[in-house]
């Protein structure tokens, strides 16, 4: 549940869609760090222009440099300017935000750094009327996560209790590399929080478009009676990014996209689209109809040779995307010469539930393919029969309803439409919905969305701990498996292509084809 | 042949009355032929809106190029130009907007009656009729005065039990009918409990409903609303209070005040009792130096103690007692921008109609008096 401010007030009353949330002040480790600049104070920035941050709010960013207030607000004007969705800055409006904001110098592993900062909060409760409440941001490798969190708990700076202030606290993926440190991660964070004070942050959650798949399930009446395997032959789902790893190799390297897209993003996407409907739109009841989805996803095969046949991965040579030049994986900075981690991985899925059963998902994603783009595609089963054989060009073409998460953000519906003329052919017309078409407004960055929502308290769109570990539960035995056995020919697609051929191999021996996003 | 392009769709043609809808979709046939040719590209007809614009024509006009470049709308335009020969003229227009891959465009028809005389009124009161057969089904009706608010008038009477929702600004009002333009629409809406009321004057003031709801939000105590002492509205625009009236009905019917009553003086003072029985006295003052927003200021007073909003034209600054100044954004919004708006809120809004209702008892309190 949210809690909107509509308690003893009467003057809230008819407000509460405004969803403003109680005072608070919100601590962002890693304050020198590029989340920082790039998102978290440009959607606070963002947040705060739509008048929909409390009046009483304070940001104090900590980090290991000396830079003091005054270093940080100019710090974080230049990213404002820079990143923010509305830019540049409005001098007015930045000079009432930047009041409200600190920075508090210290290192994560000593303890004066927290009992500094809890003088600090203190005073700025006083001076600003924020009550206690607070948000904590670990924007920090995954590592200083129980760091930061037993001692915030050791300074008092934690409240566990349903009463008084809250304390929440947002932590930014990787939830752990496997299962065992992603169950370690949980109880390091559970000696010091509650998990509904836990908000773990996907940001494809905080989406318009992966919300509307919600809404256009669960608010129409006319998909749900066909949203099954009696009538949906098959899904495909594709993250695709076209750049590399643009000097993140070093994290690549240790990470792979198996565990950088798939565990989370990917994996999220297909709850989505394969949930059961909630009994409410609230956390609970959405997570655990999620976590339903990820326990009845079919294991891999404990057989290597089989599971290979389940999952393909691919490494990017060097190549052109969309006419520009990219390097291959292997010559990028901080990546092994001989690198065996796959940049790209395609999949069959299979949920096995009463919905789904025997409908294979095929998912994929991958680093440096032709184009950037996002989007679930539900392929219909085609008519028993049709009575136009051999007219036109797709006489058993199949309705594809595809989702598209990003770019160019919408919905398309795939029909046969008659040819105009004397004859019975056919051809395929698309029906179109786009976000930006339809509505015009620019839609909220996901970052402004979720940390809306956390000071809110409202954690629908994040991702609760078992969630994490049931999805780990299916990838480590892939992961396992790519440990195991060295891939023989890698790199094996050329930047700027849809992946491997043995990708195309995975889906055509199903008698079926990747769709061209 | 040259293909129809979208500059061709964006001429403004004449069509007789009768053949608006044939036209149009003559002009989507061709434009998607001409895509087909050019760049085969799709053309996509979009619309969430039926939007029924009057007001005067050089307002509505960029009205609807700015609104239909926004937000996909069949935008109708009922002008009435000082002159003419009295006859109905209709004319179509189409906007294309590129969008992604692909072009998106929307209809616009502007239907004309100028002049004066018995053939001006029979086209006039055959505007209803004309418009009801162009709504798009499937998608809700607005009906936009823009201007003065014209409640009597006999082509909005005749589309009023069509549109789902009225969006009008009450700051305009008629200088003849004053504030008693307030009483009318309360009418209306009591006699169309369907209608949705989207006023542009409420919705300029919804940011200082909420910065004001928020004084009195968690950790700080909500219960000096109960013993109010003392309003004063502020407003930096002469004339009709509009605002300033939906400001004090926004409050007194969120604090449960009854018993209206306006005190003769200088300035517009009224009196009203609190749910304990305290009075409270509430005071409308106008000051034109500062920025021109019919609520420039909001001073709420309880036992000495003072809680304000005062309003530039770029910010709101915030004043609690025992807290800082704080300031939060504040900007002017376009007609667009509002109309925009208006057209985004969903469903009656109960707190409207409640402020609606307290303001008419203000206006009557000040008239009984």
């Amino acid at each position: 549940m949210s809690e909107a401010l509509d308690v003893q007030n009467p003057l809230r009353e008819g407000l509460s869609g405004e969803r403003i949330p109680a005072p608070c002040t919100m601590v962002i480790f890693g304050a020198s760090g590029d989340l920082t600049k790039r998102k978290l104070v440009p959607a606070l920035y963002s947040l705060m222009r739509d008048r929909q941050l409390p009046t009483a709010f304070s940001v104090v960013g900590v980090a290991r440099r000396d830079i003091g207030d005054a270093g940080f607000r100019a710090q974080m004007k230049e990213s404002v300017n820079q990143f923010a969705r509305r830019r540049p800055v409005e001098e007015s409006l930045w000079s009432g935000f930047e009041q409200g904001l600190f920075y508090h110098q210290g290192t994560f592993e000593d303890p004066a750094t927290y009992e500094r900062l809890k003088a600090r909060l203190d005073q700025l409760d006083a001076e600003r009327g924020t009550g206690g409440n607070r948000v904590y941001y670990l924007s920090v490798p995954p590592d200083d996560y129980p760091v930061i969190v037993k001692a915030l708990g050791k300074a008092g700076l934690i409240n566990r209790e349903r009463t008084g202030p809250s304390t929440r606290v947002i932590i930014e993926k990787p939830f752990g590399r496997d299962l065992v440190s992603a169950q370690q991660l949980n109880q390091d964070v559970h000696e010091a929080l509650r998990e509904d004070q836990t908000f773990r942050i996907d940001h494809y959650l905080g989406k318009e478009t992966t919300q509307n798949i919600l809404v256009f399930r669960f608010a129409n009446g006319m998909w749900e009676p066909l949203w099954n395997s009696k009538y949906v032959d098959h899904v495909q789902i594709t993250v695709a990014e076209s750049i590399g790893v643009e000097g993140r190799g070093g994290y690549f390297e240790s990470a792979g996209i198996v565990r950088d897209m798939v565990q989370n993003h990917l994996f999220q996407l297909l709850c989505m689209m394969a949930m059961e409907c909630p009994v409410a739109f609230e956390a609970e009841a959405v997570r655990d109809e999620k976590l339903k989805v990820l326990r009845s996803i079919r294991p891999m095969p404990k057989d290597p040779a089989a599971l290979f046949r389940e999952v393909v991965r691919g490494q990017y040579a060097a190549g052109a995307v969309a006419g520009k030049e990219q390097m291959g994986y292997r010559a990028e900075k901080g990546v092994a010469p001989d690198s065996k981690i796959e940049t790209f991985v395609a999949m069959r899925v299979f949920i096995d539930n009463w919905r789904w059963a025997g409908v294979p998902f095929y998912l994929r994603a991958g680093k440096a393919l032709p184009k950037r783009v996002t989007e679930i595609a539900v392929h219909f089963k085609t008519p028993p029969h049709t009575i136009f054989p051999g007219r036109g060009e797709s006489g058993h073409e199949p309705n594809v309803l595809n989702i598209r998460i990003q770019p160019d953000e919408g919905i398309s519906l795939k029909f046969l439409s008659k040819v105009p003329g004397p004859t019975m052919d056919t051809v395929p017309v698309p029906m179109e919905f786009r976000y930006g078409t339809s509505f015009g407004a620019e839609p909220p960055e996901a970052y402004e969305r979720l940390i809306l929502d956390c000071m809110l308290g409202d954690s629908t769109l994040f991702t609760r701990g078992d969630e994490v570990e049931a999805s780990w539960r299916f990838i480590d035995r892939i992961e396992k498996a790519f440990a195991a056995s060295s891939p023989a020919k890698f790199p094996n697609y050329a930047a700027g292509t849809w992946g491997p051929e043995a990708a195309d191999e995975l889906i055509a021996r199903d008698g079926r084809t990747w769709r061209r996003p | 042949m040259t293909p129809f392009s979208s500059e061709d769709a964006s001429q403004r043609t004449e069509v007789a009355p009768d053949r608006i809808e044939a036209a149009l979709s003559e002009r989507w046939r061709k434009l998607a032929e001409a895509a087909a040719l050019t760049h085969g590209r799709p053309v996509t007809r979009a619309i969430l809106w039926n939007v029924i614009l009057t007001g005067p024509p050089d307002v509505t006009r960029t009205l609807v190029d700015e609104l239909v470049s926004e937000s996909p709308t069949r935008a109708i335009v009922v002008a009435e130009p000082a002159s003419g020969d009295g006859l109905l003229h209709a004319y179509v227009e189409t906007n294309i907007a590129r969008h992604g891959t692909g072009s998106v465009g929307a209809d616009e028809v502007t239907l004309e009656v100028g002049g004066q005389g018995e053939t001006a009124r029979q086209s006039l009161s055959r505007i209803p009729s004309v418009v009801r057969s162009l709504l798009v089904p499937d998608s809700k009706t607005a009906l936009a005065w823009i201007g003065t608010p014209p409640p009597a008038d006999h082509v909005s009477r005749g589309l009023i039990g069509e549109v789902d929702r009225l969006i009008l600004d009450t700051r305009r009002l008629s200088s003849d009918d004053g504030e008693r333009g307030l009483e009318a629409l309360l009418a209306l809406s009591h006699r169309h409990q369907h209608l949705e009321l989207a006023d542009l004057a409420w919705l300029g003031i919804s940011p200082l409903r909420g910065l004001c709801a928020a004084l009195f939000d968690p950790p700080c105590d909500p219960g000096p609303l109960a013993e109010l002492d003392e309003v004063v509205v502020t407003s930096g625009v002469p004339g009709v209070q509009a605002r300033a009236l939906l400001m004090l009905g926004w409050l007194g019917s969120r604090l449960g005040w009854k018993e209206l009553v306006s005190v003769p003086g200088d300035t517009r003072r009224f009196s009203v009792t609190r749910e304990d029985g305290g009075r409270v006295m509430l005071h409308i003052g106008v000051d034109e130096e500062g920025a021109r927003h019919g609520v420039r200021r909001l001073e709420l007073v309880s036992k000495g103690r003072r809680w304000s909003l005062d309003r530039d034209n770029q910010k709101i600054e915030v004043r609690a007692p025992g807290l800082p100044a704080r300031t939060q954004p504040a900007r002017s919004h376009t007609l667009v921008e509002r109309v925009g708006e208006a057209l985004g809120r969903k469903g009656r809004d109960r707190n409207y109609h409640d402020a609606l209702r307290f303001a008419v008892g203000l206006v009557r309190a000040e008239r009984r008096s």
